[in-house]
């Protein structure tokens, strides 16, 4: 395609030159304007979902003036010459507060939400807390990692509206799930629990276990073996990477290089 | 029959039609419609079929089974022509003498006329029925004469004639123009102009493209698609056909919702026809345009009817809603540049096409031209579908198609758009009705909803049933709309059952502003909307509840009670007798009186007493 001539933009009041198509976030993060995101990943897919990244836009009208609208930065892409962001007016603030505010009373015991929360100068909801426990916040993270970065679609989103959960098929142990825990890595809130125990990996949000692998040489956990055995199947890597661990294969490595060395 | 392969061919069938057409035979119309289906229609064609072979009139007596005439309220409507005699709440056994008095000696039944309320006045026939005489129906008013099974019934009446026109002697530019000029813009909502979405379409870069029907109805109350899937499917499938001719697309999708079993029923067959007749498919009229339609069927989830969630939900993918921009004519189904119409919008396509854009923006206001459906529902007497033209007041609507609210009762509010409309006070029953002045008060056209309200109609609870459907529909995916509109449900409930707090009127705006400004698609961004236009107009009500902890229309159970009228009370021990909870004493001819600890607050003995004697306080 080709590049077409850079766009004059605003964005809190200072003047800069942009590349079309270019997210308002981008943007934001080359000129150190802090926007929060909490559903945002650059390695993933834009998904638009908990909108606390929203910012105020004046698009000019093609007779003159412009045109208020609010819009999501993360995935809002920059087409017009003259447009005008502000990321901190008062309809903005007053927006995040709301939808912080609502976060916290879903998740009350999650610190990055109290934090956030805090930051824009709310310390208590006054929506009544349903339950306690809860911790996911709904951002779609793990299922879009795990569809994306992974390929597996282990786990997805089912029921509408305040129902709606992250599960996996009939919330049954999953077998496609491979226990690779870039859904907990990704997750921003920690809702995603995995424990570590009696040689296996499980991650308690989907009922699913892995084997463990062990190093072959110190009998320390290398890994969970399917995630081992889908990487094996998918890159060619040298045979040692699934049956060592790390600090076994340095050690070797570093045996090899004094042998050849000589 | 063999496939037409020249538009020639297409006049000369029409031309057969007309002429085997015996306009002096007696043609009784039964609607079929899913509304006089439920109230019987079904045994009153199979009364006629058998009474007319007993008979032995079938020579003389054509029955056809329509779709919806309309006026549901009146159902099961028979309407025999070419006298246009209105029959209304038609019952199998009325058959036989419909035969011999009506058909065979030429008598009216006065019995089966329709009744003016107001007046008293017994109607004969269909067009000087007050319900049918304000309207416009140019999309709606062939339903009631056309066999939407047959599609050569449609043919007659110059069906495909549009079709064949655009494709012999338009170019599609002059297409999108025509459909420009006649100002037609969307029916299912948006109210986006239909010609210049068509023309972004055509201008987007990637192949193929797509043309979908959104026909995924779902505001409660709304009917009127439906109708014309059943009634008319043909002028929909026509009006496609162009679209695409002028969009450059080869296929299309009908994204209909499960709960239509008869829409689909008729679909298939109306596209089976169409196939046959050589008007979809490949090389349609010979005139090597390729066109297919397919029917896809939506699991019964509101939020599909949103564009982006309609087109995951053809790819077989969860229908949630996805931020635009990309607009569906850049990337829409399959990624591809995807044109999305409303099943209305089709239907008036080969309208404009037929009868020109010059005459169809003479119909309706400055900004909104032609007609539109809307379903008249609610607290009014004559119940159905009705067509006016754009501008028409609401006062014309509500009582001179309406024919007012029953029982005497005043007039309250009028809720238009759908769920996510707002409702609409007596101060604007003069309001004329179009896409601005809907929104300049605060609610919207949406797709054509308008539910009556009376007196006696708390404006809350009101606001607590649409909260109660659209946070039920809401797919949860964006914050606001599935955090926010579950709270403005949690506080208008707490509101209702007499647990409303004074920051509670603000906290909701506060609320609503936010849903409105921030949810990502139209669903959220309009929710609050029956919240926000109630709090408007009917304020005192709100505060009523939280403050006095009363409710004014006597609806909210929480805040009323039931009592008996010493006065007017004459121990006739009826209502003793039908209380589910025994909760009313009192022995015969004496006054009798309510436990209140054991009301369950049901309203059965209100509606039972003869005697007004039991009042809501």
């Amino acid at each position: 395609m080709l590049r077409s001539d850079p766009l004059k933009i605003t964005i809190d009041g200072i003047e800069t030159e942009v590349e079309k198509e270019t997210t308002i976030l981008q943007l934001a993060k080359k000129l150190g304007i802090e926007i929060p995101t909490l559903c945002h990943h650059d390695a993933i897919s834009t998904y638009g979902a908990c909108r606390v990244c929203t910012v105020e836009v004046g698009i000019p009208r093609s007779g003159g003036g412009k045109r208020t609208r609010m819009v999501t930065a993360c995935n809002y892409p920059i087409r017009d010459n003259g447009l005008n962001i502000n990321t901190k007016s008062e309809r903005v603030l007053a927006v995040r507060k709301m939808i912080l505010e609502l976060l916290l009373a879903r998740c009350p015991g999650v610190k990055r939400i109290q934090d956030m929360a805090k930051e824009y100068e709310i310390t208590e909801s006054r929506f009544p807390i349903e339950n306690p426990e809860e911790e996911c916040i709904l951002c779609g993270l793990c299922t879009r990692v795990c569809q994306e970065i992974i390929g597996k679609s282990a786990i997805s989103l089912v029921g509408r509206g305040f129902e709606r959960k992250v599960l996996t098929p009939f919330d049954e142990p999953s077998e496609d799930c491979i226990a690779c825990g870039a859904c907990a890595y990704v997750c921003p809130t920690g809702a995603i629990k995995i424990v570590q125990e009696d040689g296996k990996l499980t991650i308690k949000n989907w009922k699913t276990s892995r084997e463990l692998a062990k190093c072959l040489e110190c009998g320390e956990y290398v890994g969970s073996e399917a995630v081992l055995q889908y990487i094996k199947e998918r890159v060619s890597l040298p045979e040692d990477i699934f049956k060592l661990c790390e600090k076994c294969r340095r050690k070797k490595l570093q045996k090899e290089l004094i042998t050849t060395g000589k | 029959m063999k496939k037409i392969t020249n538009p020639e061919n297409l006049e000369i069938l029409r031309n057969s039609l007309i002429k085997q057409e015996n306009p002096s035979m007696t043609c009784i119309s039964v609607c079929l419609g899913t509304g006089c289906q439920a109230s019987g229609s079904k045994d009153i064609i199979e009364s006629l079929k058998q009474e007319i072979e007993k008979q032995k009139l079938s020579e003389k007596i054509k029955i056809k089974s329509t779709g919806c005439h309309g006026f549901c309220e009146r159902g099961p409507i028979v309407v025999i022509r070419p006298r246009g005699i209105f029959y209304q709440k038609v019952k199998p056994e009325d058959i036989a003498e419909i035969i011999n008095r009506t058909i065979l000696k030429g008598e009216i039944i006065d019995s089966l006329l329709y009744v003016e309320p107001s007046t008293g006045k017994k109607v004969i026939y269909e067009h000087e029925v007050p319900f049918y005489k304000k309207q416009n129906r140019i999309i709606f008013g062939s339903n009631g004469s056309i066999d939407p099974t047959n599609i050569e019934d449609y043919i007659r009446i110059e069906g495909y004639s549009a079709l064949s026109r655009t494709i012999l002697k338009m170019s599609p530019e002059e297409i999108i123009e025509e459909v420009k000029r006649s100002g037609l813009r969307g029916r299912g909502g948006g109210g986006f102009p239909t010609g210049v979405k068509w023309e972004s379409c055509r201008n987007a870069h990637g192949e193929p493209k797509y043309i979908l029907c959104n026909a995924d109805e779902g505001d409660p109350g709304a009917f009127m698609d439906r109708s014309l899937l059943e009634g008319n499917p043909h002028s929909i499938l026509e009006g496609m056909i162009i679209g695409a001719y002028a969009i450059g697309s080869n296929e299309g999708y009908i994204y209909v919702r499960m709960e239509y079993p008869l829409a689909v029923e008729r679909l298939k067959i109306a596209i089976a026809q169409a196939e046959e007749y050589g008007l979809l498919g490949k090389n349609i009229l010979g005139l090597g345009f390729d066109f297919t339609i397919k029917i896809n069927r939506g699991a019964g989830a509101f939020v599909c009817g949103e564009e982006t969630a309609l087109i995951l939900s053809i790819e077989g993918k969860r229908g949630d809603p996805r931020q635009r921009p990309p607009y569906p004519a850049q990337k829409g189904l399959f990624g591809k540049p995807t044109n999305i119409n409303n099943v209305e919008t089709w239907a008036n396509v080969p309208l404009i096409i037929n009868r020109g854009a010059e005459w169809y923006s003479k119909i309706g206001t400055a900004e909104s031209k032609g007609t539109k459906i809307f379903s008249l529902v609610g607290k009014i007497n004559n119940t159905g579908l009705i067509e006016v033209p754009m501008g028409m007041t609401l006062r014309e609507i509500i009582y001179d198609i309406g024919g007012g609210i029953p029982g005497g009762k005043k007039f309250k509010a009028v809720q238009t758009g759908g769920p996510s409309g707002g409702c609409i006070p007596e101060e604007f029953i003069d309001l004329p009705v179009d896409y601005d002045e809907l929104t300049k008060v605060g609610s919207m056209m949406g797709s054509g909803g308008m539910i009556v309200m009376d007196e006696n109609t708390c404006m809350v609870d009101i606001a607590k049933y649409f909260l109660t459907f659209l946070a039920d529909e809401s797919c949860g995916k964006c914050v606001p709309c599935r955090e926010g509109v579950f709270r403005m449900l949690e506080i208008v409930t707490d509101i209702t059952e007499g647990k409303g707090k004074e920051e509670d009127i603000p906290l909701l705006e506060e609320l609503s502003k936010t849903i409105v400004d921030t949810s990502l698609c139209a669903l959220g961004g309009t929710a609050p909307n029956p919240v926000i236009s109630t709090i408007k107009y009917f304020r005192s009500e709100y505060e009523a509840h939280i403050k006095e902890k009363r409710c004014p229309a006597g609806v909210c159970k929480a805040l009323i009670c039931y009592e008996i009228l010493a006065d007017k009370c004459t121990g006739c021990g009826a209502c003793l007798k039908v209380c589910p909870q025994e909760a009313i004493s009192g022995e015969k001819k004496k006054v009798h009186t309510i436990t209140q600890e054991k009301c369950i607050k049901c309203g059965i003995c209100m509606d039972t007493c003869r005697f007004e004697a039991i009042e809501v306080k």
